[in-house]
């Protein structure tokens, strides 16, 4: 039986098969398609407007270049008026973030577009080795997804962008549905499959690759991108775990599952005596919180009067007011003055 | 789930229940004590959470939810006549035993109260098995062997106090054969659509046996567990906008409302309390029992529902507690919500699951939704609006449609007189899901399917196809121009 011949130009050979429909295609006609695809979910849901400068949250992992690259194409075939830059943020995590670093510094001069870096030890002075050191491998996510998403904030805003643009994919944003639903997370379930997100504050964000699965951005090898994830390094007992493998038995058995969820996601409706957090402002830095004091300065506050455990795990009675806090934690003893007099940390930013 | 009860043959059953034996005894010196009663029993089980128990502990405990359910939500009342959908597995082997103490009891305080007031009845009570062996292509003998065991086991013990009714999931269809069954079922390529249908055609023969004998009330034995599997299962089916009608206590829009009263309960602990009480129950084969784990949607999410368990027991209920947090639809609650409302406390109305609604929403939904004919999931109207005939809907479920076949397909005014034209106006009443994994590509099979359905599905199905172009035809009867030149006033 001869090769198969691409179903869509009937022109070419077929190179590979998309999983999000089983479809065999030709590189080109695979390309055009992505692309299209992308283009569609930009206009539909009209996530950019004409000379918006656009922050794009990179990592040096595959999501961020493909989309650096893809935003930087579209913007250029369509005429988007988009200023374009790079953002990235390094944790300080030794052996994972230098070489994606490298990447992302690759990717200015690959799509011609300025980067800027902004690192957890000038933003909060202290580096993820340091908090893992601190605390232990078992919370660290917490503490790092919480820095970064302040980071890339902070970051946007120092640069003057009107807008951010993530990597987040069709995989994430289903993992995140299930996660959800799974921890019970009412608030925010009604919030992940949003595409635009933070639209009432001062810097919204958009997931072009919303509905992109993932297999096929890794399909799409515009340029070498760094393709270790944290996982492996500090995170083996994460929650995501869970669903992520969840997702990828439901993806062999039928592809759209992926998108499915996604959909479910968005049609669900909640009972009106539902309780949902009311969303105000941190009193010490000011960034969006629904508490007091916003988690990054929760659990800031806990590391520098060496209580890495305040802010982690359910509080009881009345909402946390950091100072409210009374854990008696083994290690607080352990050098508290000199730690307070070197961490000067109160993290100002005007938003 | 390893299941190491003498009765599995198999290192892995997996049955929809966990039917394996509980935990061993504690050995040696280390007796543990029931932490429920204050007497020093010695505890039997770990069951829900980490809490060793004894026997009596357990009953009450399972006894006590599941008269809470039921007092709650007035899934029973006394003037109602239940029927009970009994698959053999522990947890419908728990309702009936349960159903039958609450029975008893009331029938003792009836005899008991001197009076004789006309208004005090008992409910009635019986149970129902739908023999599924034409899935499997079981031999008559066997399928035979299966009733007779269910016989001894409802009927065992004295006086015999309940009718039981056999039927067969070929019933559905009327005056049969298997053969139909069969054919309908092979037609099915997607095995979770396959697996799907065979759960929807058995809630039509119970509902057919409850209309005919005079039922008022099916319950069914859906404990936590199954109910988080499904709720998975659903989000990655893309059901999302009907996940709430499945999983509440009452479920009104069938003939026979359902009734959900073991809704609280997990199936480990149910499954403890029949190996502890010494309640007889039957595994039976179905189209899911030693398959593999990936082979279906409803598998996949099982054994992963049980895998979060085994990592934090009360995940279950987290997951059914958060989907409950989602609105349910009209016929989630009982017929009249403001008497309902008014006869309970505020304190006990916040501990269930029921929102307390106003009027004003409640007429705006008033029963009026529209069912899926094929799964009777309600259909969210946006989707339901745009699912015509037209190439984009049909091209988005993966058909790929030709040139000639899109005038073929036509409009309304074309009537769905013409064979092909059935089964395509068919399609387009039915929710998205059902359109994807049970009607199989128009091109091949879609005719043979449609023929194979029920009789009932099709005639839903044309009443709401007919039902929905009456609607849009309405929407723009205004502006019409009447064929004798006389305009409609605007």
């Amino acid at each position: 039986m001869g090769r198969q011949m691409c179903e869509l130009c009937k022109d070419r050979r077929a190179a590979l098969i998309r999983p999000r429909n089983r479809q065999q295609l030709c590189q080109q006609c695979f390309f055009v398609a992505f692309e299209n695809e992308i283009h569609k979910t930009i206009v539909d849901n009209r996530l950019f407007k004409p000379g918006e400068r656009v922050a794009i949250a990179a990592s040096g992992g595959k999501d961020s270049t493909v989309l650096a690259h893809v935003l930087t194409e579209l913007n250029r075939r369509h005429n988007y008026g988009l200023d374009l830059f790079l953002l990235s943020i390094d944790e300080g995590i030794t052996g994972y973030r230098d070489d994606s670093l490298e990447t992302v510094k690759r990717n200015e001069i690959q799509y011609g577009i300025p980067l800027e870096v902004l690192s957890y030890k000038a933003l909060y002075g202290w580096s993820m080795d340091e908090i893992v050191r601190e605390i232990g491998r078992k919370n660290n996510c917490t503490f790092c997804g919480v820095f970064r998403r302040q980071a890339l904030d902070r970051g946007a805003a120092k640069m003057k962008a009107d807008k951010m643009a993530t990597g987040h994919n069709a995989d994430d944003i289903a993992e995140t549905v299930l996660l959800n639903i799974i921890r019970g997370d009412i608030a925010r379930l009604s919030r992940c499959t949003a595409i635009i997100t933070g639209e009432e504050g001062a810097l919204p964000r958009c997931k072009p690759f919303k509905y992109s699965y993932e297999k096929e951005i890794v399909l799409y090898p515009p340029s070498m991108y760094y393709l270790y994830s944290c996982v492996g390094t500090y995170s083996p007992n994460a929650y995501r775990g869970y669903a992520r493998e969840f997702i990828k038995d439901l993806e062999s058995i039928r592809p759209r599952a992926i998108l499915d969820i996604i959909k479910s996601g968005e049609s669900f409706r909640y009972a009106l005596t539902t309780k949902m957090p009311e969303q105000g402002t941190c009193e010490k830095c000011g960034y969006i919180s629904s508490q007091k004091w916003c988690k990054a300065c929760v659990l800031l506050d806990g590391l520098n009067r060496g209580l890495p455990r305040l802010g982690i795990g359910r509080t009881r009675g009345k909402s946390s007011s950091a100072t409210g806090i009374q854990t008696d934690n083994s290690s607080s003893d352990k050098q508290t003055s000199i730690r307070n007099d070197k961490r000067i940390l109160k993290p100002s930013l005007d938003f | 789930m390893a299941c190491d009860s003498a009765t599995c043959g198999s290192s892995s059953c997996g049955s929809q229940e966990a039917c394996c034996a509980p935990q061993k005894k504690p050995t040696g010196s280390q007796l543990v004590f029931c932490v429920k009663c204050k007497e020093g029993v010695v505890a039997r089980v770990v069951a829900n959470q980490s809490e060793p128990m004894c026997l009596g502990c357990l009953h009450a405990s399972l006894l006590s939810k599941f008269k809470t359910a039921i007092n709650n939500h007035s899934l029973v009342t006394p003037s109602d006549n239940v029927l009970l959908a009994f698959s053999g597995g522990p947890a419908s082997r728990v309702a009936l035993e349960f159903l039958r103490e609450i029975r008893s009891k009331a029938q003792s305080d009836k005899d008991a109260s001197r009076d004789q007031r006309s208004g005090l009845t008992v409910f009635g009570l019986g149970v129902v098995f739908v023999n599924e062996a034409a899935v499997l292509q079981v031999s008559s003998a066997d399928a035979q062997l299966v009733e007779d065991e269910i016989s001894s086991i409802v009927c065992a013990g004295s006086p015999r106090l309940e009718t039981l009714h056999i039927a067969r999931l070929e019933d559905v269809f009327k005056n049969e054969l298997s053969q139909r069954l069969r054919a309908l079922l092979e037609s099915v390529q997607d095995m979770t659509g396959r697996e799907d249908l065979i759960e929807y055609l058995r809630m039509q023969v119970l509902q057919q046996v409850a209309k005919e004998h005079g039922y008022t009330k099916l319950v069914l034995g859906l404990c936590t567990t199954r109910i988080a599997a499904r709720v998975l299962a659903a989000t990655a089916k893309g059901q999302g906008y009907s996940l709430p009608a499945d999983i509440q206590y009452l479920d009104s829009r069938w003939p026979v409302p359902v009734v959900l009263p073991l809704r609280d309960c997990v199936s480990r602990e149910l499954v403890l309390h029949c190996h502890i009480a010494n309640l007889d129950t039957v595994f039976i084969r179905n189209l899911s029992t030693m398959a593999d784990r990936s082979s279906s949607i409803n598998n996949l999410a099982h054994t992963f529902v049980t895998s979060l368990q085994e990592e934090n027991a009360s995940r279950e209920y987290t997951i059914v507690r958060t989907a409950a947090k989602l609105m349910p639809f009209s016929f989630n609650y009982s017929e009249c919500p403001s008497t309902y409302l008014a006869n309970r406390r505020r304190k006990d109305l916040l501990a269930t699951n029921i929102t307390p609604i106003n009027n004003k929403e409640m007429s705006s939904s008033s029963g009026s939704e529209v069912l899926c004919p094929v799964c009777s999931s309600p259909l969210d109207m946006l989707d339901y609006c745009n699912s015509d005939t037209d190439r984009v809907s049909l091209e988005e479920n993966g058909r790929h449609i030709d040139e000639e076949d899109v005038e073929y397909y036509g409009g309304s005014d074309r009537g769905i007189h013409s064979f092909t034209h059935q089964s395509i106006a068919f399609q387009t009443v039915c929710c998205a899901s059902c359109r994807f994994q049970i009607l199989p590509n128009v091109h091949t099979k879609g005719i043979q399917t449609y023929e194979l359905l029920p009789g009932s599905m099709r005639e839903r199905a044309q009443k709401q196809f007919k039902d929905k172009y009456s609607w849009m035809r309405h929407q723009i009867e205004d502006l019409l121009i009447e064929e004798d030149g006389a305009e409609s006033q605007t």
